[in-house]
């Protein structure tokens, strides 16, 4: 099924959470003035950040120093992005309730998160100088070759998830400054990747704090205006059902494997998705844990309302005749924002779509950095001596290459953009999530799943992607590796037993056991 | 394959070891995600059995695999109740709602403003286990996750076993 202004979504999973198209332009003075405030503070939070950033675990870890608010709203932020804003609500209008399936995993995702991830990994970092993911991995299997292929699976997915996300950010600066998306694309850019050199981690974690608590308000804000527009949910479902039963029907426009394939792959594969779970190494008491599932799930769930009620409310709005067809999907909610809610709440959501995108590029620099900086070059043997000076020449390179890739190559952007979730996943689960909690996972089990994960993710996503092969209506990359992923770590787990303990060290083993 | 083998206390051989089973329902439900998967590449497209099996799977990975990070030394204790709870939250929802009718598009039934099955997707899988699995972990944490002084247990323990390791 290929839907306006979208590739194909059944072969492409990802793909569903590509910005690609432009959206209307909302050049008005409020919006501007709202949107030049919010880059300042921004600024203010990024220069204070760089000032407390003196060594290599404060850019990559915040020096394990941040309390539990701070890690939720952090972690909701970077789980967001703009899609949540922008491209989700036009994915809701295009198909109905399937769409939902995408978050609809959200109130068990937190809580499994932290089971299996938080504790070990913040307990981990107590044992280990554990900076990074693939530093989990790599001390886990007592493997350079696992920890440098975790790092070559995360940069390739990290390149691609910053191009499409700046892209993004360059569409909407232009939407609110009218500049072009060009321009859009390295002011954002500029910004972003200041605060992120100069503060690292530390200025993304409180950046995303302003920025999460941007996105929860103008979301909840926007709901209700939703609710208004439509004549309330009622309303607006009378409305839908008489003209197109099938959009609240129980998998949308989607065939029900399809529907249930986003709720597998956004929910196991929430376990493996470094910017949101390389936060749990920087939680200054790991005690606070406690609290974190049900502060997270409340703050995603209250960001997400925007995701429903602008999707369902414009569907109804078209069938009444209220709003026009949407060529573009993504301008549902731009459009609704001009002409159903105050202007200076449009603003504050075309800022909180600002900061949903930044949050998440942010946490990608970081990540990417530390992968190229420090995961790579250890696996084979070598270990930079200034981490901190070249963490933040990584964080440079890195994102002026994914600038270019997104003001010059398109096509790039979008083949690159559709591996970012699914490789992550497939890559990440078997051998973190469910190796940090089974001490019958072998090396061997981790290297097969890890590379199984980025070679069928890689071969049949760029397959369907220059339509030489696609797979059946319904059955998506991201899902089918995920679980060859976890059926080959298994397996070749078993096959090795024996040689489970020994790649095990003692001292992990007690985190293991903890 | 060997389950944890965490070793606070001793485990007869007939205790039910909840990880061990955790571990064995996240391979076999990937299977069934997988062969649900694998159905669709059957001449004349989906089987109708295949949602039945792939809503079973993914729903028992998710629970399956929180088991698995929650369990200490085998065991999940109270935990059981929740993460039971939550399987036939998530599992009864979607097969509730491949077994209902579409509602009636001229007149149709409300819940909460949503068609049954809609409602039941949004309200029941969706938003229900929120007062399930963050609370439980929040409920249980001393108990089952991290209690005083584990911390500096672990620290301690851990130095003590690198000091301990062969360089």
């Amino acid at each position: 099924m290929t839907l306006p202004g979208l590739p194909s979504l059944e072969f492409g999973l990802a793909a569903a959470l590509v910005q690609a198209a432009e959206l209307p332009h909302v050049v008005e003075p409020t919006i501007v003035w709202v949107a030049v405030a919010y880059f300042a503070v921004v600024t203010v939070i990024g220069a204070w950040a760089t000032r407390r950033t003196r060594t290599a675990g404060d850019f990559f870890v915040a020096g394990k120093g941040i309390g539990l608010v701070a890690l939720s709203l952090s972690v909701m932020s970077a789980t967001l992005s703009g899609f949540a804003f922008i491209g989700g609500p036009g994915l809701v209008y295009s198909i109905g309730l399937g769409a939902m399936f995408i978050i609809l995993p959200a109130a068990l995702t937190n809580a499994m998160g932290a089971w299996v991830l938080a504790k070990r990994l913040r307990l981990m970092a107590e044992v280990r100088r554990t900076i990074t993911l693939p530093d989990a991995i790599g001390a886990r299997y007592r493997s350079p070759l696992a920890q440098g292929l975790a790092g070559v699976s995360i940069l390739v997915a990290v390149i691609g998830y910053m191009a499409t996300n700046i892209l993004a950010l360059g569409l909407v600066i232009d939407a609110v400054f009218g500049i072009g998306v060009g321009w859009g694309i390295w002011l954002g850019m500029g910004i972003t990747m200041a605060y992120a050199v100069g503060g690292g981690i530390v200025a993304g974690i409180y950046t995303d704090v302003f920025q999460g608590s941007l996105m929860a308000l103008a979301s909840v804000l926007v709901f209700l205006f939703t609710l208004r527009a439509g004549g309330g949910l009622s309303g607006i479902s009378e409305t839908i059902l008489a003209a197109d039963p099938g959009f609240l029907g129980p998998w949308g426009h989607l065939t029900p494997i399809a529907a249930l394939s986003f709720f597998f792959v956004f929910g196991l594969g929430s376990l493996g998705q470094p910017h949101v779970i390389h936060k749990f190494f920087m939680l200054r008491d790991p005690r606070r844990l406690r609290w974190y599932p049900l502060v997270t799930t409340l703050a995603l769930i209250v960001a997400m309302l925007l995701y429903f009620g602008v999707g369902v409310s414009v569907k109804a709005l078209t069938v009444q005749g209220a709003m026009e067809p949407l060529a573009n999907p993504d301008s549902a909610t731009p459009l609704f924002l001009i002409n159903f809610t105050p202007l200076i709440l449009a603003a504050l959501v075309f800022s909180g779509v600002a900061a949903a995108i930044m949050s998440t590029v942010n946490s990608f620099m970081n990540i990417g950095a530390a992968a190229m900086m420090h995961d790579i070059p250890v696996s084979l043997g070598k270990r930079v001596e200034n981490e901190l000076l070249w963490g933040r020449i990584c964080t440079v390179i890195i994102s002026i290459s994914a600038a270019l890739m997104a003001q010059h190559s398109g096509m790039l952007v979008a083949f690159l953009g559709v591996f970012g979730f699914g490789l992550f996943a497939s890559t990440l689960v078997p051998a973190l999530a469910i190796g940090l909690n089974w001490q019958g996972a072998t090396r061997a089990g981790a290297i097969a799943s890890i590379a199984s994960g980025l070679i069928v993710t890689l071969l049949f996503e760029t397959l369907a992607f220059f339509e030489l092969y696609s797979f059946p209506m319904g059955v998506t990359v991201a899902g089918l590796s995920l679980v060859l992923s976890i059926l080959l770590f298994f397996g070749v787990s078993w096959v090795t037993r024996d040689s489970a303990a020994r790649t095990l060290d003692p001292d992990i083993r007690i985190v293991m056991e903890a | 394959m060997s389950s944890s083998g965490s070793g606070a206390e001793a485990s007869p051989d007939t205790r039910f070891d909840a990880h061990r089973w955790a571990l064995g329902l996240i391979v076999a439900s990937a299977v069934a995600i997988g062969v649900a998967y694998g159905s669709a590449f059957l001449p004349g497209g989906t089987p109708d059995w295949a949602p039945w099996l792939f809503m079973i799977g993914t729903s028992v990975i998710m629970v399956a695999t929180m088991a698995v990070g929650a369990a200490r030394g085998g065991s999940i204790g109270r935990l059981w109740i929740p993460f039971t709870l939550v399987l036939v939250v998530v599992m009864g929802g979607f097969g509730t709602v491949l077994a209902l009718p579409p509602v009636n598009p001229v007149d149709p039934d409300l819940w909460l403003g949503l068609p049954p099955r809609a409602a039941v997707v949004l309200y029941v899988i969706g938003f229900l286990p929120f007062f399930l699995v963050p609370v439980a972990y929040a409920w249980t944490f001393d108990e089952l996750t991290l209690g005083e002084g584990d911390l500096e247990r672990v620290r301690d323990e851990a130095l003590r076993a690198r000091r301990e390791m062969p360089k």
